[in-house]
């Protein structure tokens, strides 16, 4: 960081009271800015003690937020999809039959990432959304997660489930239900898109599959890893009001 | 002299260096004209990139989004973008920002166009939690701190029109007449103070960025034992090129080098900007990090982002020789284009 006049002749450093003054509170006003940031960016528990967690919270957020852990301590080294899948009634058929899985983020892979220098932020949204779908699910007690397995059909179904959810106290009930409400929502609108208006229920998974260990991608042939999957129960249609479609229909819809 | 006095001697030079260093002269003044633009262009690139899929991620096509939109919603006045938006006045909305960065980037009422820019970009990232990156988080950071210097000093049309009005009432044009009127009524030694404030807000963010992302990969066994890097190119968000990623990653040496440097690189930034030469290998690094994440992993906005504020760590001199240089090549370039137009339509 240096001028483009060079250095300052010997004694200009004499300056008015107005200019010193402003310097003095611009440099208090950093040294407190940055110590607080330094202190959101670490997570130190002694510092956020001696701030005040609310104060470094008020202060910091929304403008100032942020975390710098970036693939760290490790990077992820699991590939995550978003799939959907609905039923159908089956022409002569009692049960409605189901369909296909259909890879969401695998659509979004092809679609916005490969061969983009510069991918929209296509590459993220659908895998993020499957990831803290998925981590929701995760942070519930076991014996509530039990409970997104069941299928819910008709009017009304997520208030159902929210009230099964919260019959037994769960702090992280409710991070689960809105992330289901968006997920649902948006899995609807891609069947709908895929297999038209006549579904009469989506099921959403997520999919994790570890990478191939570093020491082991060059073998052939190439090493396969199992993957794991959360599967939730059937759910009737979630329409979202208002919901433009027509972009869903282009990038998941049966004509692409 | 007693130590204390020998103390309080020494505290006093360097309290007057640093009383000197803010009120002397706007510094960095290249590195930060060099940000304008490239902040501009992320923006214009960042629309055009997006422009296809807005309405699925911001736009009337994103009400799926609504049950977890309040995870980074802002609040007013930064509600500009609306899902309920038609689609009609959604796409001039998102036009508009567009139509901020080209502003930025030219330096076309610089201030002003990095302010609505920062609003804009805010409102509309804001809407969407999952489609949310840190490209956001350092973009509205640091630009919110260029805010505060003066963006405009090279390379933008409020400097040119300011040049033609400081040559003379024939050559100079009113609007640049009206743009360094404010300059008149605030005093110079505020906005040299609030540009130096400014540019020291970025450097400590650049080192708070920097400083923690290296010390928590620390902890990292994958960046002990020299393996990191290849794991982020086997994830289909982060891989555009699969037969690039494939093919920097066979090289088990490569891959060790890349993660190491990424460690040390970060971790000791700041300590390798004191002197000359560890600051030009520091630049060189962690500008070469930032190369390989936005060619391999297909984020170049973010480190766009990222080398633009980096600049303010050259030396003006060296923008300056690069400018120079630049004008020598291009020049007659430009020269030659010319006359093999006018051929064209001879």
């Amino acid at each position: 960081m240096t001028g483009t006049r060079g250095r300052p002749a010997p004694g200009a450093g004499r300056y008015g009271r107005a200019p010193r003054v402003l310097v003095i509170l611009v440099v208090l006003l950093l040294g407190w800015h940055f110590f607080l940031t330094y202190t959101w960016g670490t997570s130190s528990i002694a510092l956020r003690e001696l701030i005040g967690t609310n104060l470094l919270n008020s202060y910091m957020t929304p403008m100032f937020q942020q975390g710098w852990a970036v693939f760290a301590p490790n990077p992820g080294s699991t590939n995550s999809s978003l799939e959907v899948r609905a039923l159908l009634p089956a022409a002569g058929a009692d049960q409605p039959v189901a369909t296909d899985w259909f890879s969401i983020t695998g659509a979004d892979t092809e679609q916005f990432v490969r061969n983009h220098a510069a991918p929209s932020r296509m590459y993220l949204n659908n895998y993020i959304l499957g990831d803290r779908f998925h981590g929701a699910f995760l942070a519930m007690n076991p014996n509530v997660r039990e409970l997104v397995g069941n299928d819910y059909y008709g009017e009304g179904w997520l208030d159902r489930l929210r009230a099964d959810l919260t019959k037994q106290p769960d702090p992280w009930a409710a991070n689960y239900l809105e992330y289901e409400g968006s997920v649902t929502g948006l899995a609807t609108a891609i069947a709908r898109a895929r297999w038209g208006d006549d579904i009469t229920a989506v099921q959403v998974r997520t999919v994790s599959t570890p990478a191939v260990p570093f020491d082991q991608r060059l073998q052939s042939p190439p090493v396969t890893e199992q993957p794991s999957y959360f599967i939730e129960g059937w759910r009737s249609p979630l329409d979202v009001p208002g919901l433009d479609t027509s972009a869903i229909a282009d990038f998941y819809g049966t004509k692409k | 002299m007693t130590l204390v006095g020998s103390t309080v001697t020494a505290v006093g030079a360097l309290y007057r260096r640093g009383e000197e260093w803010m009120l002397g002269q706007k510094h960095a003044t290249y590195g930060v004209s060099a940000a304008r633009v490239v902040y501009g262009a992320v923006v214009v690139g960042f629309v055009a990139a997006n422009f296809g899929v807005r309405d699925f991620l911001w736009g009337p096509g994103s009400s799926w989004v609504s049950p977890i939109e309040h995870q980074t919603a802002w609040p007013f006045p930064f509600v500009f973008f609306s899902s309920a938006d038609p689609e009609w006045l959604f796409t001039l909305k998102f036009l508009l920002l567009g139509l901020a960065g080209l502003a930025l980037m030219l330096g076309w009422h610089s201030r002003i166009s990095a302010i609505v820019t920062l609003f804009l970009y805010i409102s509309l990232v804001s809407t969407n939690p999952v489609a949310y990156d840190q490209t956001d988080n350092a973009f509205r950071i640091l630009l919110f701190y260029f805010c505060f210097t003066d963006l405009s000093g090279h390379w933008s049309l409020d400097a040119r029109r300011r040049s033609r009005a400081a040559s003379g009432p024939r050559s100079g044009s009113g609007s640049g007449r009206r743009l360094s009127a404010p300059r008149r009524r605030i005093p110079s030694w505020v906005t040299v103070v609030l540009h130096n404030g400014g540019v020291i807000a970025v450097a400590l963010q650049l080192f708070i960025i920097y400083g923690i992302a290296g010390l928590a990969k620390v902890a990292g066994s994958q960046w002990a034992d020299g393996t990191a890097v290849y794991y982020p190119l086997q994830l289909d968000s982060l891989n555009p090129w699969p037969w690039l990623a494939q093919l920097v990653t066979a090289n088990a040496l490569a891959v060790n080098v890349a993660t190491y440097v990424s460690v040390y690189v970060e971790v000791f930034f700041a300590f390798l900007l004191l002197t000359r030469w560890t600051r030009i290998l520091a630049l060189i690094g962690i500008a070469g990090m930032h190369l390989g994440i936005a060619v391999l992993m297909g984020l170049p906005f973010f480190s766009f982002s990222m080398m633009a504020a980096d600049g303010i760590f050259i030396r003006d001199v060296t923008w300056q020789r690069a400018e120079t240089w630049v004008r020598r090549k291009a020049v007659p370039l430009v020269a030659r284009l010319r006359r093999n137009d006018l051929a064209r339509h001879v």
